[in-house]
């Protein structure tokens, strides 16, 4: 087995995406020198993001294939939900997608970029309806952290005033674009309905951000940010953070390492990691004071369970055998309509920064609490549909049985007039979602591959219920056809790990008999190994959890910086 | 995002359903009467079986700033010329916009049902199947074929195919499919978008403006008519 020598290395960072880039931010800027592993390739936005290739240009008009789920042009290089040569089981009719990229910027190069704050309910969820775990931290303890993070990576949005949705302090945010005809159309039927409609906060600068290393600028509303972004105002690591942390001169970046496993020098003491060199199939050995696992959730869960020794059979860190359990994802479901209404209304540049500029938060705390609804958590709406090109969508297929002339005229007198409302919403922890190792599939690297196991409960098909009837209500205030089926919410909710939300597989917490790490994201038995992902959220709220990522390993890594810088890990 | 089955089932079940046809869109006018355009002779649906394309996709990981399809087309010449025919009578040039067949919308279905994904492979052979029915039937009026039968002929047979009309109904099915990738095909051509009324959007430096003040009046407008107070 070939050791290579990396010499002057403090940290180990597995993983590029949100966690693994904040901490190279953070740690270079503390005078910490990281050696980051990224197991995709290279990846450079400003040289391979096509921004205004047009779908004609595009292989099948840009849709969908097995090789790139998410249309031609999107930012995912070699992945998707199969990644080839890297499988993953699940349990006999259980279904589980598993989304993966490999590329340097992780996810972060393609993804929703809707950044709420989680809120104070939202770390003492047990407190609140006593079901699952409370997080061994609360909203204060992050909120300084939320502040400097939207600063630092760039947020529009403006003030919600509303119970659990956290507002930033002034002048941190940037100004929210302006609302749409659909989201103005969508906010006042909701307001009709008492249901509150609100800015949404997007990680997309609507002001310029000028950086010697990664000068960013403002959206010019104009391209889909999918595609990743050249300018820099979606927010992704590769434009961002990465470059940042790499001009301090202490981030050596190595891409193309999969890593197989965590290397003790003891029990209690991590001395650094194996990786596996994609191109070459050579495995190598690097060794750090500290390692951070920031691989996403289910692969750094992986990871652990995967260093088990003599002293750990069950995984490392994994004497609690938390370590795969408490999976969870975000529910989803999709509702559609088409309003009569909106037929040949005036056409403007309807882009603006792509993602919906106003969204319907959650809003009956009050009679969740008073047991007025049959599921514990909420969940929230995203509002979609907006000027495009026709595509195979419903308003098309439901055109008059016309032709020539009559048709084109049909074609543009039904653009913009289909929206949708998709649902977000809470699952809790249940026994019946985790992730082990399947003893007998390997990947093509001889590592070990998850197995997963998903069973949702009646709580969350209630929620999808509960959701289904509103955005009905929503629509039907409007005058507008649902046109899909009236399906049941078992058939309606999305597949566990669709919306690419997976976390609580080494949930933090107070006793390390029911938890993986501590507040500070250590594991218990191996106080130098943390992990900065979505795996140490100890409950997945609605709110999607990239920011939450972010702030939560921007403050670990100043604990860590601290520690290294006064020996505390000698 | 929803699935492409799951879209295409739904739609299949609205467009079935005529829902959105009588209700939602009653004011696009209509040239084509819901004619009960029938045949008074119906050549079978014919069901081909063809040898799958197992050719090699565009990867996970195409150069996207040069972006090219590298599988072989399949589609013969006569197939090329009957569906730009089609595309002519659905979308035909007029004083908005080319016709479909002008801007060789063949080519875009060529590309599509040669693909080595499963859901072209799904299409191709209701494609070839419409095109050998469509053909069959245009010799039962006596053409070799539908793109020489004559222009009333053609038309006839469109329109009955259209309004299900005493045809095969996997022939109205897949026309109707036909149409929508027609319309999927042109008009994610720039030029025929833009002629639409829908330029692809040009960069707006500075803050979004939101709607103009034409389509907040026409907002407005409906807000009133659906007796909702606008959003504050």
């Amino acid at each position: 087995m070939a050791q290579t020598a990396v010499a002057d290395i403090d940290v180990i960072i597995v993983g590029s995406g949100a966690g693994g880039a904040m901490s190279a931010y953070v740690l270079t800027r503390a005078g910490i020198r990281c050696l980051m592993l990224e197991a995709g390739r290279d990846y450079d936005p400003g040289q391979e993001v096509n921004m205004f290739g047009t779908d004609q240009d595009a292989p099948l008009r840009g849709v969908g294939t097995p090789d790139k789920p998410f249309g031609y042009y999107d930012a995912t290089i070699d992945g998707g939900w199969e990644v080839p040569g890297e499988p993953y089981t699940q349990a006999t009719g259980q279904d589980f997608k598993w989304w993966r990229s490999r590329m340097l910027g992780g996810r972060t190069n393609h993804w929703a970029r809707h950044v709420p704050r989680f809120g104070p309910y939202d770390f003492k969820g047990f407190s609140r309806d006593g079901q699952g775990v409370d997080w061994p931290i609360d909203y204060d303890t992050v909120a300084p952290f939320y502040d400097r993070v939207e600063q630092l990576i760039g947020v529009c949005g403006g003030p919600l005033g509303l119970e659990n949705h956290p507002d930033s302090p002034p002048e941190i945010l940037h100004q929210p674009p302006k609302p749409r005809v659909p989201e103005l159309l969508i906010a006042a039927a909701a307001k009709s309905l008492g249901i509150p409609c609100v800015g949404t906060h997007t990680a997309v600068l609507t002001r310029d951000m000028p950086d010697d290393a990664a000068p960013r600028s403002a959206c010019y509303n104009a391209t889909d940010c999918g595609r990743g972004c050249n300018i820099g105002a979606a927010f992704q690591t590769t434009t961002s953070l990465l470059p940042m942390a790499k001009a301090t001169g202490r981030l050596k970046v190595v891409t193309d390492a999969m890593v197989s496993r965590v290397v003790l020098s003891n029990e209690r003491k991590a001395d650094g990691v194996e990786y596996v060199d994609r191109k070459t199939g050579q495995r190598h050995i690097v060794r750090a004071r500290a390692v951070i696992l920031a691989a996403s959730a289910c692969e750094t869960a992986r990871l652990l369970l995967n260093s088990k020794t003599a002293a750990q059979p069950n995984g490392l860190a994994n004497g609690s055998g938390q370590v795969g359990r408490n999976l969870t994802d975000t529910t989803g479901a999709h509702i559609e309509a088409v309003i009569p209404g909106l037929a040949g209304r005036p056409y403007y540049n309807e882009f603006g920064i792509n993602f919906a500029h106003m969204y319907i938060p959650w809003w009956l705390y009050k009679a969740q609490q008073a047991g007025q609804l049959d599921f514990p958590r909420g969940y929230h709406f995203e509002i979609g549909g907006r000027f495009g090109a026709p595509g195979m969508g419903q308003e098309i297929w439901s055109l008059p049985r016309l032709y020539g002339s009559d048709l084109k005229r049909a074609v543009r007198n039904v653009k913009g007039t289909t929206l949708h409302l998709s649902l977000r919403g809470e699952m809790v922890r249940n026994d019946g979602c985790y992730a082990e190792i399947d003893p007998a599939v390997t990947d093509r690297f001889g590592i070990p591959v998850l197995k997963f196991h998903w069973q949702w409960t009646q709580a969350e098909y209630n929620q999808i219920a509960h959701g289904q009837r509103t955005a009905r209500a929503i629509f039907s205030r409007l005058g507008g056809i649902v046109t899909q089926p009236d399906e049941s919410p078992e058939a309606a909710i999305k597949a566990g790990g669709e919306i690419i939300h997976e976390a609580g597989v080494a949930r933090m917490g107070a006793d390390p008999r029911t938890s993986v790490t501590d507040q500070w994201h250590r594991t218990w038995e191996v106080p130098n190994l943390r992990l900065h992902d979505g795996s140490v959220f100890a409950s997945n709220p609605h709110k999607n959890l990239t920011l939450t990522i972010m702030a939560l390993a921007m403050r670990s890594s100043e604990h860590l910086a601290a520690e290294l810088k006064t020996g505390g890990l000698a | 995002m929803i699935s492409r089955r799951d879209s295409l089932r739904w739609m299949m079940a609205a467009s079935a359903s005529g829902l959105l046809a009588d209700a939602a869109f009653a004011q696009v006018p209509a040239n084509l009467e819901p004619s009960g355009a029938s045949l008074a002779q119906v050549s079978p649906w014919p069901v081909v079986t063809l040898a799958p394309i197992t050719g090699p996709g565009y990867g996970t990981d195409p150069d996207t700033m040069n972006p090219t399809a590298p599988w072989p087309l399949t589609l013969a010449p006569a197939h090329r010329r009957l569906i730009n025919t089609l595309g002519d009578w659905l979308l035909p040039a007029d004083d908005v916009s080319r016709g479909a067949g002008e801007c060789d919308i063949a080519a875009f279905f060529d590309e599509w049902i040669s693909a080595p994904y499963p859901d072209q492979q799904k299409d191709r052979p209701q494609l070839l199947s419409l095109m050998l029915w469509l053909d069959a039937q245009s010799r039962l009026s006596g053409a070799t074929d539908f793109v020489s039968s004559s222009r009333i002929d053609q038309q006839h047979l469109i329109e009955a195919v259209l309004a299900y009309g005493n045809v095969p109904k996997a022939a109205g099915d897949a026309f109707g499919w036909f149409r929508v990738m027609t319309i999927f095909g042109y008009y994610s051509m720039p030029d025929n978008l833009a002629a639409a009324g829908m330029a692809p959007e040009n960069p707006i430096i500075g803050d979004y403006p939101g709607p103009s003040d034409e389509a907040m009046a026409h907002l407005n407008a409906l807000l009133t008519s659906l007796q909702l107070e606008p959003y504050a």
